[in-house]
C-alpha cells in the first residue's frame, strides 16, 4: 500500500485564513484517496505549536469545545488538540521503536535509530533539526517495509530544496497543490 | 538481547521457582522475562493514562464539530501555521 508522509505544518494549514495552502491541505486531509502518514516528531510539533498557540490566544475554539476541553488538565487539552489535528486529516502516527546503540567507545548510547539516521543524512541536506527528523522518518518508514512516495509539506524551506534532497536523500517532496495534481485527488 | 544483572532476595526467588515448578513459566528466565515486561507495560500505561482519560470522547466531539462548522476551530495567529512551526524549527 503506497502511502503519503505528512509533515506538520500541512494538518494545521488549513485552520488559518491566511495559509498560502490552507484550501489544499483542507483537500488533501479531506481525501480517502490517500493513505496519510507521519512520525511521533509531529505530534511533538503539534503539542508545541497548540501550546504556544493557546497561550497567545490564538487557537480560536467555539464555546462547545472549549467546555469540553476543559474538562482535562493542561497535558490533556494539548493532546487532545494535537490528536484532533491528526483525527481530522486521517493521519495515521506510525511508532518508531527501532533501536540502536551508537558505537562511539565510551561515548556509546542507546538511542532510536531515526536520531543516528537524522545524524547521518545532516551534511546531505543542509536542512533544520526537525526538518532532518522528518526526512530520517521517512527513511527509516521505508527501511521497515513501507511505500512512501512522497513527503508533503507547506514549508518554503524544505520546498525550496527539494532537488538536492532528491538527489541526496532519494525523499520526493511536494507542496499539498503539486500533491493534488500529482495523485489526482 | 541486553542481560542485566538483577539481585532477588530468597522470598522473591522461591516464589519465582513456584512458578516455575506449578508450569506456568519453563525457567526462571523466562518467568522474569515475562514478569518485567508486563510490569513495565502496565506502569507505562498508568503513565500515560493519567494524561488521557477521556480524550477520545473530547477528540471525537472536535472532529465532529469541525467537520459540520467551518470555523469551530480557528488559527488567527499574526503568522501562518507554516511559519510558525519554521520559527520553532529554527530554534532547535
Amino acid at each position: 500500500m503506497k502511502e503519503t508522509y505528512f509533515d506538520t505544518n500541512v494538518l494545521l494549514s488549513p485552520f488559518h485564513a491566511g495559509d498560502s495552502f490552507a484550501s489544499e491541505s483542507l483537500r488533501i486531509l479531506r481525501t480517502k484517496k490517500i493513505h496519510k502518514i507521519t512520525s511521533p516528531v509531529t505530534l511533538v510539533e503539534l503539542c508545541a505549536t497548540i501550546s504556544r498557540l493557546r497561550r497567545e490566544g490564538t487557537l480560536v475554539l467555539e464555546k462547545q469545545i472549549e467546555d469540553s476541553l476543559n474538562r482535562l488538565g493542561p497535558s490533556g487539552q494539548v493532546y487532545a488538540l494535537a490528536l484532533f489535528f491528526l483525527s481530522f486529516g486521517s493521519v495515521k502516527v506510525a511508532g518508531m521503536d527501532t533501536v540502536a546503540v551508537a558505537p562511539f567507545d565510551d561515548l556509546s548510547f542507546v538511542t532510536l535509530l531515526e536520531f543516528i539516521e537524522a545524524c547521518r543524512i545532516a551534511p546531505f541536506t543542509l536542512l533544520r533539526s526537525l526538518d532532518n527528523m522528518h526526512i530520517a522518518a521517512v527513511k527509516m518508514m521505508r527501511r521497515q517495509g513501507r511505500i512512501i512516495d512522497y513527503l508533503v509539506t507547506c514549508d518554503k524551506g524544505i520546498l525550496g530544496r527539494r532537488e538536492e534532497l532528491k538527489r541526496a536523500v532519494d525523499v520526493s517532496v511536494l507542496s499539498p497543490a503539486e500533491l493534488i495534481e500529482s495523485m489526482r485527488v | 538481547m541486553a542481560v542485566i544483572p538483577v539481585k532477588l532476595n530468597e522470598r522473591e526467588v522461591r516464589n519465582l521457582d513456584t512458578l516455575v515448578e506449578s508450569g506456568i513459566f519453563k525457567s526462571r528466565n523466562e518467568a522474569i522475562r515475562v514478569l518485567v515486561s508486563e510490569g513495565v507495560r502496565d506502569r507505562l500505561q498508568a503513565l500515560f493514562s493519567g494524561q488521557t482519560e477521556g480524550i477520545s470522547e473530547v477528540i471525537g466531539f472536535m472532529v465532529k464539530r469541525a467537520m459540520r462548522e467551518k470555523g469551530a476551530i480557528r488559527i488567527i495567529s499574526r503568522i501562518t501555521p507554516s511559519e510558525l512551526i519554521a520559527e520553532g524549527r529554527d530554534r532547535f
